[in-house]
């Protein structure tokens, strides 16, 4: 095996490593909001190195070209998609993602303030 | 109308070079096929942004910000995984919370709407922080922070 290709295997492993501990961050997180943070890594930062990792195997090649168009739709559209479904998700609890609004009917936590908790624990939560 | 027509054949010649260079073949029936399927795309989003009544306008020195973010981007890496390692380890939950952060929400043109988006983009595209939005009343960005960072402004 070249270095090229031991290179590549590293990268690829890393990418599945990160994808399964963001997994696990998903899956052990308390809410929404907590599990929200672990979709940048398996949707940013794993594809990337995947990207990384045909890159190294393949060189600037048409592969690799086509492989690095497809992450630059990826890397523009994901932080906007994360930023709409947390919006969505605090219009859903509180009824506005503003803080200090009044809550939504149903919803019973207290509107979020300047470093308000997530949780109503002062600040922070936990 | 003219305008409209020369933004739909902009997303066309776009769409459809980013179709010959995923689709790898000139053939005639796949150029064709290329060539509707950028036709519509072309025409979603042109009646998207005219819906949302958006139009981009840009600074070169807005762009600037993107050399912080790789690095932004490695440091909260680790903050988050190393918050889901005292999780899994202790049983500790993250220090998580809204902030609000002084961002101008400025004014309604091309350029303030393309300033704010850039500014929620790039405040949701590290791992520990994600945007809300920009609250036009008080000035102030809404983020969520995994792991709360108390000494940083938004702009």
């Amino acid at each position: 095996m070249t270095a090229q290709g031991i290179a590549a295997d590293v990268l690829l492993g890393l990418a599945a490593a990160l994808v399964l501990a963001s997994s696990a961050g998903i899956l052990v997180m308390r809410d929404t909001y907590q599990k929200l943070h672990y979709l940048t890594p398996l949707a940013l930062i794993a594809p990337l190195i995947v990207g990384l990792a045909v890159l190294v195997r393949s060189g600037w090649s048409e592969n690799s070209s086509e492989t690095w168009l497809a992450l630059l739709f990826v890397v523009i559209g994901g932080p906007f998609l994360t930023h709409a479904t947390i919006r969505a998700a605090r219009i859903r609890d509180k009824g506005d993602w503003r803080p200090g609004t009044p809550p939504a009917q149903g919803a019973g936590t207290p509107p979020a303030g300047q470093g308000e908790s997530d949780h109503g624990a002062g600040g922070r939560d936990g | 109308m003219a305008r409209r027509a020369g933004a739909w054949l902009t997303w066309w010649v776009l769409l459809m070079s980013f179709w010959v260079i995923l689709d790898d073949s000139i053939a005639t029936d796949e150029l064709l096929a290329g060539a509707g399927a950028a036709a519509l795309a072309a025409f979603l989003a042109e009646l998207v942004t005219y819906q949302a009544a958006a139009r981009v306008r840009m600074r070169a020195e807005w762009l600037a910000r993107v050399i912080s973010l790789p690095g932004q981007v490695a440091q909260d890496t680790v903050t988050v995984f190393g918050a889901l390692g005292r999780r899994l380890a202790r049983g500790e939950e993250p220090p998580s919370g809204f902030r609000m952060l002084p961002a101008r929400y400025g004014d309604d043109t091309a350029e303030g709407k393309t300033r704010r988006a850039l500014l929620i983009g790039s405040r949701s595209f590290a791992p520990n922080s994600i945007a809300l939005g920009i609250d036009k009343d008080r000035d102030v960005m809404v983020i969520h922070q995994l792991v709360v960072d108390e000494g940083e402004a938004a702009e």
